[in-house]
């Protein structure tokens, strides 16, 4: 689990921005959303360019240099903060495996150039390595060997040439360093709109039709729609070696994304998801319900409360979705002045179930602290 | 998809007041596409609306009746605070009560002068939030549902005029 992110001079995040996942409060309801003391869901909300889409690109950073996964490269220009004055940003993460702690830090001066990076397991460093003055070494049992060769000039992060160069041991340090590797590679970052791309957890560019037919999910599909007030009769047909998704009419069947509304396309590209993502550690879904109905919404973010052991969050501007009936005051989260908070921090009043959340956010109460 | 939708009325008394509403929403609410619940105040609706405005009125008042009252969990499950489209609050007023300490805007003595005046000419009176509702809710179509509703009686009957 990702119990805390830090970021320092990346993109609009000029002073250092810490997402706490580790400190969730007591409250008596929604409790299965806290794991491990870890928040696992939450809901990310915020002005216009406060930055959403910008934490889910810094907090995916990580897979640039440590996976082989899908990048959103594009997503990386303008690296530095503009009024930056460090010529590099910061990163930092903190991890829980089964009652291990996993930071990892890094300083990076683009997205590939990194210049320091450092990991410790159990407040013991690990790998450390010096980019600039090629110093570094690693402690891992059955990585010793790696000393020599890590002192040279390859660009490579040094925990990724561990994990791909040296048969570890098998002790406790090793595997949760393995555990930490496994979380990251089933980092998941998505869009609602087809069109913009997905980062980690795996490649290629595979349709949206296309994977769902090669799960053999038509059907469910079809229902998942008809859960949700859209009602089509659907059925998997191979066009000119293309797997399409079709529409049963009375008069003529038609290609699915052809004829449906731009709400429907999105749903299909988080139902695309939605079946995969049980599999990945940490999902962030960007403006997740842009063209959504609030019942939509909700009905969604319900079911990803389901989805056990995967950390999920959705950035939105509906704040419908505000509200203690879907989480808790301690998985909202406000991102805004270079900060952010759940909402359970950003008031000195004890928040109880009976709140209603929305109406005090529109209401200003959430802005203080 | 749409949740169905239902009205709140929350009341004092658990044994008259639910046969009031049972026999208003026979007659006023017979062919409604929304669900009547009606929900115990707790020990008088004066404290509730005082635990209210201690929440400075941020918390919603369903949830605060469920966080008060085990005993609604049941009746209340599956329905959320979002569920109710409106929530009406009877207000019962007891003469022997002093309700001084719960509300300062709501003067009793007045009322109590009223009271008093009435029975002195020999004139019942009646203080009922129930009328006061269904005039708030039809507004004029109020007095066109109380004909239709008699005129109804009355064919059942079979003593209206058909001329």
């Amino acid at each position: 689990m990702l119990k805390k992110f830090c970021v320092e001079n990346f993109k609009n995040f000029k002073d250092k921005i810490t997402f706490d996942l580790g400190s969730p409060s007591n409250y008596g309801f929604n409790s299965e959303i806290i794991r491990n003391g870890c928040v696992t869901k939450g809901i990310i909300y915020g002005v216009n360019s406060c930055g959403k889409s910008n934490l889910g690109l810094a907090i995916f950073d990580i897979i640039v240099h440590l996976t082989e996964k899908q990048k959103i490269m594009q997503g990386y220009d303008s690296y530095l903060n503009l009024d930056g004055r460090k010529s590099f940003a910061e990163f930092e993460y903190v991890f829980g495996f089964d009652g291990h702690e996993v930071v990892y830090k890094y300083k990076k001066k683009d997205v590939n150039t990194i210049l320091y990076e450092s990991l410790s397991i159990d407040e013991k460093e690990v790998i450390y390595y010096d980019f600039v003055s090629r110093e570094g070494f690693t402690s891992l049992a059955g990585s010793d060997t790696l000393n020599a060769s890590i002192k040279n000039e390859s660009p490579i992060s040094r925990v990724k040439y561990v994990n791909n160069n040296s048969i570890l041991v098998d002790n406790t340090e090793n595997q949760v360093f393995k555990q930490f590797i496994n979380f990251v590679e089933r980092m998941l970052l998505f869009y609602s709109l087809d069109s913009r791309g997905y980062e980690g957890f795996m490649n290629g560019s595979e349709g949206i039709a296309e994977g769902i037919i090669n799960s053999g999910k038509v059907d469910d599909f079809q229902k998942f729609l008809a859960e949700n007030g859209i009602v089509y009769d659907l059925y998997a047909v191979d066009e000119d070696g293309r797997k399409v998704i079709y529409c049963r009419f009375q008069n003529e069947d038609a290609s699915f994304f052809r004829i449906v509304s731009a709400g429907t396309r999105s749903l299909a590209v988080f139902y695309y998801w939605y079946i995969k993502m049980k599999a990945a550690s940490f999902v962030f879904i960007d403006e997740f319900d842009a063209f959504y109905h609030y019942e939509l919404s909700e009905n969604l973010e319900k079911r990803l409360k389901k989805i056990e052991g995967v950390q999920i969050f959705t950035t939105t501007h509906n704040t419908n979705l505000m509200s203690n009936d879907i989480l808790r005051p301690d998985c909202h989260f406000i991102l805004g002045d270079n900060k952010i908070k759940a909402i359970s921090q950003r008031t000195e009043k004890e928040l109880r179930q009976a709140h209603n959340l929305q109406k005090m956010y529109k209401a200003g109460a959430f802005d203080g602290c | 998809m749409a949740a169905k939708d239902y009205k709140a009325f929350i009341i004092e008394g658990e044994a008259r007041e639910p046969l009031i509403i049972n026999n208003i929403s026979k007659v006023f609410f017979a062919h409604a596409k929304f669900k009547i619940i009606t929900l115990p105040a707790g020990q008088n609706i004066y404290m509730l609306w005082k635990k209210l405005k201690e929440d400075n009125f941020e918390t919603d008042i369903i949830e605060v009746l469920r966080e008060n009252n085990k005993d609604l969990e049941e009746q209340l499950d599956g329905i959320g605070r979002d569920d109710f489209s409106e929530v009406y609050l009877f207000f019962d007023y007891d003469g022997h009560q002093d309700y001084i300490q719960y509300t300062e805007s709501i003067n009793p003595g007045e009322i109590r002068k009223m009271e008093a005046c009435e029975i002195q000419k020999n004139r019942v009176f009646v203080l009922s939030a129930f009328p006061e509702f269904l005039l708030d809710y039809f507004g004029i179509k109020l007095w066109k549902k109380c004909v239709r509703h008699m005129n109804n009686q009355l064919e059942k009957r079979g003593c209206r005029n058909k001329g």
